[in-house]
């Protein structure tokens, strides 16, 4: 028995691991930015500059397998795009950039291995990670070394705790309080459903935010359900008490992949509200055999549109499309800020990769707080010392098969 | 006895190794680090290492030692990880210095997780089968979605729970929210060290090789290798299983303390909790050897640092790694592959001298940690010796010195009648002084379903009797053993041992009464020397404390070393002292089968069972079979029950006999009366 079990045990991990390692090697990386290895950098750190003169290294990492590989890879590519840009133009300060990521896997103890791999490598800023329990185990890390992290999507309020941390995207309690704004101030409802994943971070801390914002915006709360991640295929039981307690606009505050499955759902029991989501909830016309028609009317509060006509967005779009085959989402644009809010900060104090990576933290914290910066995600964002964003949100409303502005 | 003392020193070296790999690892890391030639990646790794250390060392002592299948280990890693950054949490920004918050957090998440291992324990351990695989994997995702949907809090008027959001706690304005939900506890104090790490590390392996190698290391193992021959020496199933666990439990538990410590954000996730992580805490053990210590904390250390170090290769680094532990998996396990590792092992110098010891004690070659006793071989004085009947519990005898002759414990009462006295002809009554029933049972029945097994099955055996119970096939005689060893509760009827009434007694209790048995088709402790099986048997007669085991009291080794004379005295009655060392299951059959007797008499019996001894004997064993159990009764003043087929045996030597037929008795009397009655004739012997 033991025997049989341990080949049992053997090949089903073997298996579980062949399955992650190959979903993480779909997306082929470019070749531009292949950096030496973690171990030989960390070892050959002292002669390298040496050789081609001082370099700015950024380091990005997020989870490149596993379940949440499709938001990490987003964002290593997005900050590649960016990087490349940058380097053509120029770089920053007149140096050039490597770039280097890492996996995290999505899990804490492995975030903090990635980080201390590119801290080997002799990273100067780390634009990462991308969820947010990872982002506050590495941002104690990061804190202890003062080095300048800036997450593009780590959205718990803890991520930007540490004074080094700073991010791209809303906190979570912004996007649910901003939504109660947003459906109060433009009178869509009144009587409000909420369900959200109870297992997810990102789900919580936005439904939270909302609950508490949403009585002083004249919202009434009249259904509220949760799921989980295991649970989180079949909304009917949901659905139907939204429907009983009659909710005029159900808030969706969680992933499209699970948004699609809810309006699918919801229109086979002919339960017709207005549906509202947060910046998860874009990618929904990118999903495979979900009939577009059905998100028809929803309303979602995104920073990033990947078919706005502005210059800057189709650009970005285009070089993505090019280079990895896919439209991006908005965790590769707030990585494409990121890359260029750091080059914004760099340039205004005006610093070199030969300075300590502690002085650059110093430098960078203050310099942060001092720029403005046009971006995918928003224009005239500005930071305050908190290390959180100020920008408006985006309010898109499905038209015809495409987002138009709800205002 | 030497050959018992070089075993024990072999298992003390063994576990020095083991210890001593540990330190030698955190001198080695400690002098990278104090010299600065280690990466931050590295650094980084030492807690996680100590902590995945842990948990295989843990979990071996679950799948290896007590041969459970477990796999909701993270889920106790979870408790225990939750249950002290709670208290550190509570505790954090107070006067209490660090240290002390640590260890204070250190035993919370142990007493946690033990006690959760300790209720999952009481039911599921009871089952047997794989119930505990199926019960611990539903545990570690509970926990999971439990944790995920706490939330927990403090405020001036005291702690606040709810399971639904933040705001249902209703905290004031000042409270703090300690857990909030799936977004687990933020902010943990960094207190776990590499030291520290090392130092629980350590303890972890100073408990369960200490353990092991004990008193209750052997019952556990034991009941491992056969369930119910534990129960007929007297051994409790559910009681060191759940013992096992809930050490095993505790252990996970500080492998979560130094987890949480390490992470200043603590959430159950899938990837930390989950299911997944309580099956690679699997594979570390199925990778070092089920019931390998040592090599599990290896291949722990292994397959922790693999994927680190793959980092260079990128998107390529899980599939190289999958690959390299398929190829680890085939090294250590695949059998060709063994054996051409072996084989090259052989012919390096230093290892040739080894490989021949091996061949001589079979043992050292299939089993690590072994059942005996490891420090402390030294003999001890006299004085020591005379106190040793304090913890024991004497079978039977107002003797408590257990020095000396090898049966005086067994056969003080009949000193006069253990020489000689081993001529073929038994014929005579042996039991004429004593002529009391040893053992009368009074119309004992048992059905299942419709078919009645055993009707009506009335026998007085007397003391010192050799007496048969014969029959067909499916007769119902080892049913009547299985109701007399307390297998089965009869449906009505009862049982006196001695006069005293042992009916429907648990398996336990009925063997401390005195009965003990062999089984027809033998039942060793196949992975426990052949010492080991004995001191097994010796299990409930010298008592001492778990605890004495792990801390290697004066106790311990006192009775330690007494059960090893005992049990060495008892096999060489029997001319098994030689092989004392080897694994049960390399002796050969007609040794196997003295090894089930000798075992049974280290349980103390007043009355033996025996279950068609003679099977699959040719008729030179058999011969010496009969010597034997007639010397049994002779030299242990035993009273003896056999069923046998064996016609030539029977006759030659049973007192008395009780023909069985469909359940029912047939016929009572004299050997040879009832040898030659035609009815047994016609329906057993045939025409």
């Amino acid at each position: 028995m033991k025997k049989a079990l341990s080949l049992l045990v053997g090949a089903v991990m073997a298996l579980s691991l062949c399955a992650c390692g190959s979903s993480g090697s779909a997306p082929a990386p470019t070749e531009a930015a292949k950096a030496p290895t973690a171990e030989a950098a960390g070892e050959a750190k002292a002669d390298a500059p040496a050789a081609d003169g001082p370099v700015w290294k950024i380091g990005g990492q997020g989870p490149l397998t596993g379940g949440a590989a499709i938001y990490g890879i987003a964002v290593v590519n997005g900050a590649e795009i960016a990087i490349e840009e940058i380097n053509q133009n120029g770089g920053i300060n007149g140096y050039q950039i490597e770039y280097q990521k890492a996996d995290d896997e999505h899990d804490q103890e492995k975030a903090i291995n990635a980080y201390n791999s590119l801290k080997d490598w002799g990273m100067h800023f780390l634009v990462g990670p991308t969820t947010s329990s990872p982002t506050i185990a590495v941002g104690t890390e990061a804190e202890a070394d003062n080095l300048f992290m800036i997450t593009p999507s780590g959205s718990a309020v803890d991520c930007t705790a540490p004074k080094n941390v700073f991010r791209v995207c809303f906190s979570d309690p912004a996007q649910g309080a901003k939504s109660a704004q947003y459906i109060g101030t433009h009178k869509l409802a009144e009587k409000v459903g909420v369900i959200y994943d109870s297992s997810d971070v990102y789900s919580t801390g936005i439904y939270e935010s909302f609950a508490s914002e949403a009585p002083g915006q004249g919202l009434e709360i009249v259904a509220t359900e949760e799921f989980t991640s295991e649970s989180n295929k079949n909304f009917s039981v949901q659905l139907q008490k939204m429907k009983d307690a009659g909710a005029e606009l159900v808030f969706l505050p969680f992933y499209y992949t699970e948004a699609s499955l809810v309006l699918t759902q919801a229109a086979s029991m002919d339960f017709k509200p207005i549906f509202f989501g947060c910046d998860g909830m874009d990618g929904i016309l990118n999903v495979e055999n979900f009939d577009t028609s059905l998100a028809e009317g929803l309303m979602l509060l995104t920073p990033f549109a990947a078919d706005a006509t502005d210059d800057l967005t189709v650009s970005f779009v285009k070089n993505y499309q090019d280079s990895y085959g896919e439209t991006p989402n908005q965790f590769a644009a707030d990585a494409y800020d990121a890359v260029y809010i750091i080059k914004a900060a760099a340039e205004k104090a005006n610093l070199n990769p030969e300075m300590s990576v502690s002085e650059l933290g110093d430098a960078m914290q203050k310099a942060i707080t001092e720029i403005e910066v046009d971006g995918l995600t928003g224009s005239g964002m500005t930071w305050n010392e908190g290390g959180d964003v100020d920008k408006e949100p985006k309010a898109v409303v499905i038209e015809n098969g495409a987002y138009a502005s709800a205002e | 006895m030497s050959t018992v003392q070089s075993e024990r020193q072999k298992v003390f070296r063994n576990n020095l190794i083991t210890y001593a790999l540990v330190i030698a690892a955190y001198l080695c890391a400690e002098a990278f680090l104090l010299s600065g030639h280690m990466t931050s990646l590295m650094k980084g790794l030492l807690v996680p290492l100590c902590t995945y250390s842990i948990m295989a060392v843990s979990l071996n002592l679950v799948v290896g030692i007590s041969g459970e299948l477990s796999l909701g280990h993270a889920g106790f890693m979870c408790v225990g990880a939750f249950a002290s950054a709670t208290w550190s949490m509570l505790m954090k920004g107070g006067s209490m210095p660090n240290g002390v918050i640590f260890l204070i957090a250190i035993l919370i998440g142990a007493s946690f997780a033990a006690l959760s291992g300790f209720l999952i324990g009481i039911p599921v351990l009871r089952l047997k089968g794989d119930y505990l695989a199926i019960v611990t994997l539903a545990f570690g995702e509970i926990i999971k979605n439990i944790i995920n949907a706490l939330y927990f809090g403090i405020d001036e008027n005291g702690l606040h729970f709810s399971l639904k959001d933040t705001m249902a706690m209703g905290l004031s304005p000042e409270g703090t929210v300690i857990i909030k939900g799936a977004q687990g506890i933020t902010g943990t104090p960094k207190l776990s060290t590499f030291t520290m790490g090392t130092i629980l590390l350590l303890l972890s392996l100073f408990i369960v090789l200490n353990m092991v190698n004990s008193r209750t290391g052997r019952a556990i193992m034991a009941i491992r290798d056969n369930r119910i021959a534990a129960e007929s020496i007297g051994l409790n199933p559910a009681r060191y299983k759940l013992l096992a666990f809930t050490v095993s439990a505790a252990i996970a538990g500080v492998g979560g303390v130094l987890y949480a410590h390490n992470l200043s954000s603590l959430q159950a996730l899938p990837k930390n909790f989950g299911y997944n992580q309580s099956i690679m805490i699997l594979v570390f053990v199925v990778l070092g050897g089920i019931g390998n210590i040592r090599g599990s904390v290896i291949a722990a250390v292994i397959l922790t640092l693999l994927p680190e170090l793959l980092r260079f290769m990128n998107d390529y680094r899980m599939l190289i790694y999958a690959v390299v532990l398929i190829l680890m998996m085939l090294f250590t396990s695949a059998p060709s592959w063994k054996a051409a590792r072996e084989s090259l092992l052989l012919r390096l110098p230093f290892r040739r001298k080894e490989g021949q010891e091996n061949e001589a004690q079979p043992i050292q070659e299939s089993k690590a940690p072994d059942g005996s006793a490891g420090s402390a071989a030294q003999p001890e004085t006299a004085a020591d010796q005379k106190s040793e009947s304090e913890g024991m519990v004497q079978g039977g005898n107002s003797s408590g010195n257990i020095s000396g002759n090898p049966a005086e414990n067994y056969s003080a009462n009949t000193a006069g009648n253990s020489s000689g006295n081993n001529s073929g002809d038994s014929s005579g009554n042996p039991a004429a002084e004593g002529r009391r029933s040893m053992l009368e049972t009074d119309a004992l029945s048992i059905s299942f379903g419709g078919l009645k097994a055993v009707d009506n099955f009335s026998v007085s055996i007397e003391k010192k009797e050799l007496y048969g119970l014969i029959g067909p096939n499916g007769a119902g005689k080892t049913t009547v053993f299985n109701i007399l060893t307390g297998v089965y509760k009869p449906d009505s009827g009862r049982i006196l041992l001695d006069g005293e009434p042992v009916t429907a007694l648990s398996c336990e209790d009925i063997s401390r009464k005195g009965i003990a048995r062999t089984f027809q088709n033998i039942r060793l402790f196949s992975a426990l020397s052949v010492l080991d099986n004995v001191k097994a048997g010796l299990h409930n007669h010298y008592v001492y404390s778990t605890l004495d085991g792990i801390l290697r009291t004066k106790k311990f080794r006192r009775m330690e070393q007494a059960m090893d004379r005992k049990a060495m005295e008892l096999l060489r009655v029997f001319e098994l002292d030689g092989c004392a060392t080897w694994r049960a299951s390399n002796l050969p059959y007609g040794q196997q089968r003295k090894l089930e007797i000798a075992r049974a008499l280290a349980t103390g019996p007043k009355l033996l069972l025996l279950d068609e001894p003679a099977a699959g004997m040719n008729p030179n064993e058999t011969e010496e079979l009969m010597d034997t159990i007639r010397m049994l009764r002779d030299r242990f003043d035993m009273t003896i029950l056999l069923i046998e087929h064996d016609m030539k045996l029977v006759s030659g030597i049973c007192d008395r006999l009780t023909v069985l037929n469909f359940g029912q008795v047939l016929k009572q009397g004299n050997t040879g009366d009832v040898m030659h009655d035609p009815e047994v004739v016609k329906a057993y012997l045939g025409d």
